[in-house]
């Protein structure tokens, strides 16, 4: 069950969009967070917003890289097959 | 009897009180304010019924088959929320029993769950439903005899009425039985009712009817997708024994489960033994796929490792100590994760000695709790709820199977949080995706996590997870108990 592995490379930029995700997603439960108890003032936001832009950049230069999208297609034909149900 | 609501839209309610002996009716009537209207039903086929709501004037209707009664002020409480909640079609309330001083105790219910309503009628006896819906959909099915109200509740859940939950006691019936439970003769409606149900949202089947509302009915794997069951581990034995948890997890996997379409990712340190090392090659052969960890200790960044060097369309999150005990634990893991938005599912662990400890994560006033903790193994739980599957709001990840691909599009598990509440971060960053979690406690497995491990919790892990999440960690929805 070794044959069609993604490489290490592949691995690890892999590695690094799973981060630059789980980053973005994590200010926006923030900014949710913040907004529900703290009535924040417009520059606080503007500051998480300002973060969380320059994460979604850095997430699709790395989705840009030729490496990341041959580790995509290495196991693109699992995620073809359809969860739904009749 | 049509009632003006504030906002000038009528409210009411007609009562078909089915089956019930003169004296019951009497109880009922006495209960009930000048918003409803009571009418009733001899004998409590499905036809008459529908005969006598065609036949209300009134917004809503509500078919009452056990006895009992309202609670003082639960219709003007159910007005307020329909004038709050107009979109309302099914309502459904909490109910109360008389303790033997007088007061009253709560039986409280979860919110609307699909998944749970195949394995348990937990709506209860008090359900109101608006008089168009209550047609548009067809009424009571005919041939369910003494499960029509089951029937007719899947049948809702499987089209678009808005169903929805009042949590506050409305109802009391004149003797306490079990939640859902329609008696034996009921047995066979029930039956036919989840077998079409089941046919109807994806397929399954009924395993047992329960004589005590609780039934056991069972999503089916579609296809047979490669699960890539990842595990983190040490690979070293027990101080000064011969023994290594990993190795007894792997041949219990291997010599217990009845799915056949799996690999190992043990994602191992390099201190590992050899011995154990050799001796899980032995055990799982070509399933086997090691991957070395270099790093400093992360559970989430050894977990990512693994999935990202798996090759499944499913994932299973499991840790190095525990043992299975239900041949059938992938298959109903499987079939839960393969649901449509299902994003997790998770099972029932126990420890050594026969406590649970997990039945669900609960995140309840601003806290993280393992539902069942320390109980017998076997305790029914409120409302039976550790005997059914349902919807959760999170699992740990001791054991956790999802979707590759939600996985990868919640940016995995959190290497901010390197070893504790990642797996409750995990969770709620797959519920604010919109997808579901899922608990089955058919699925039983070991944990020998030591009850008195060192559970410190740095405070950084507080401020990372907490710092996140704060605002979603009261979340009594589908479990509204406190343990």
């Amino acid at each position: 069950m070794s044959a069609d592995r993604p490489t290490p490379e592949q691995i690890a930029a892999e590695r690094r969009v799973l981060e630059l995700i789980d980053r973005i997603l994590g200010l926006e439960a923030e900014l949710a967070r913040v907004s529900v108890y703290n009535n924040p003032g417009r520059e606080q936001f503007e500051a998480l917003e300002r973060e969380n832009a320059g994460l979604r950049q850095q997430l699709d230069a790395v989705r840009g890289t030729r490496t990341w999208k041959a580790g995509r297609a290495v196991l693109a034909p699992l995620r073809v097959v359809s969860r739904n149900r009749a | 009897m049509a009632v003006t609501h504030t906002d000038g839209t009528p409210f009411g309610v007609t009562f078909i009180l089915s089956g019930l002996t003169a004296s019951d009716v009497e109880a009922f009537r006495s209960s009930v304010s000048t918003d409803a209207d009571v009418v009733t039903v001899a004998d409590g086929d499905a036809d008459a019924l529908n005969h006598a709501a065609a036949a209300a004037s009134t917004p809503f209707v509500s078919v009452v088959s056990r006895p009992g009664t309202l609670v003082d002020g639960a219709l003007d409480t159910i007005r307020t929320f329909v004038e709050e909640h107009p979109d309302t079609e099914v309502l459904y309330t909490d109910e109360a029993v008389v303790l033997p001083d007088g007061t009253l105790d709560p039986v409280l219910k979860p919110a609307p769950a699909a998944e749970r309503l195949r394995n348990q009628y937990f709506w209860g006896d008090l359900v109101l439903v608006r008089r168009e819906t209550f047609e548009r959909l067809g009424g009571f099915g005919i041939g369910y005899v003494g499960a029509h109200a089951y029937e007719f509740a899947l049948r809702a859940t499987r089209g678009d009425a808005v169903i929805a939950h009042l949590a506050a006691a409305a109802f009391v019936p004149a003797a306490q039985g079990a939640l859902g439970d329609f008696g034996v003769e009921a047995a066979d409606g029930v039956r036919r009712a989840l077998e079409e149900h089941l046919a109807a949202t994806g397929g399954g089947s009924v395993l047992n009817i329960g004589t005590d509302g609780v039934h056991h009915t069972a999503r089916a794997v579609q296809g047979e997708p490669l699960v890539s069951i990842v595990i983190p581990t040490r690979g070293q034995y027990l101080p000064g024994s011969d023994r290594s948890y990993l190795v007894d997890a792997i041949e219990s996997i291997v010599e217990r489960s009845t799915y056949e379409r799996y690999e190992f990712v043990v994602v191992i340190d390099d201190v590992a033994d050899a011995g154990v090392v050799e001796r899980i090659t032995e055990i799982a052969g070509s399933r086997l796929h090691l991957v070395p960890w270099t790093e400093s200790f992360n559970f989430s960044g050894k977990i990512n490792l693994g999935v990202l060097s798996s090759i499944g369309e499913y994932v299973l999150i499991l840790n190095d100590d525990v043992s299975v005990i239900t041949p059938n634990w992938m298959e109903d893991l499987l079939a839960l994760a393969q649901l449509p938005n299902a994003g997790m599912s998770g099972c029932m662990l126990y420890y050594e000695d026969d406590t649970i400890q997990h039945a669900g994560h609960h995140y309840w006033r601003g806290d993280t709790i393992h539902v069942g903790m320390q109980l017998p193994r076997g305790t029914a739980g409120p409302t039976d709820g550790y005997r059914v599957e349902r919807e959760v709001v999170g699992i740990t990840a001791a054991c956790a199977m999802m979707p590759r691909s939600v996985y990868l599009e919640v940016g995995g598990m959190t290497t901010l949080l390197p070893g504790a509440f990642n797996d409750v971060d995990l969770c709620l960053k797959v519920l604010e995706q919109g997808y579901g979690i899922l608990w089955t406690p058919h699925a039983e497995l070991y944990h020998y996590e030591s009850k008195t491990r060192d559970a410190r919790v740095r405070h950084y892990e507080v401020q990372t997870a907490w710092g996140r999440w704060e605002h979603k960690m009261h979340q009594p929805g589908f479990w509204p108990y406190p343990v």
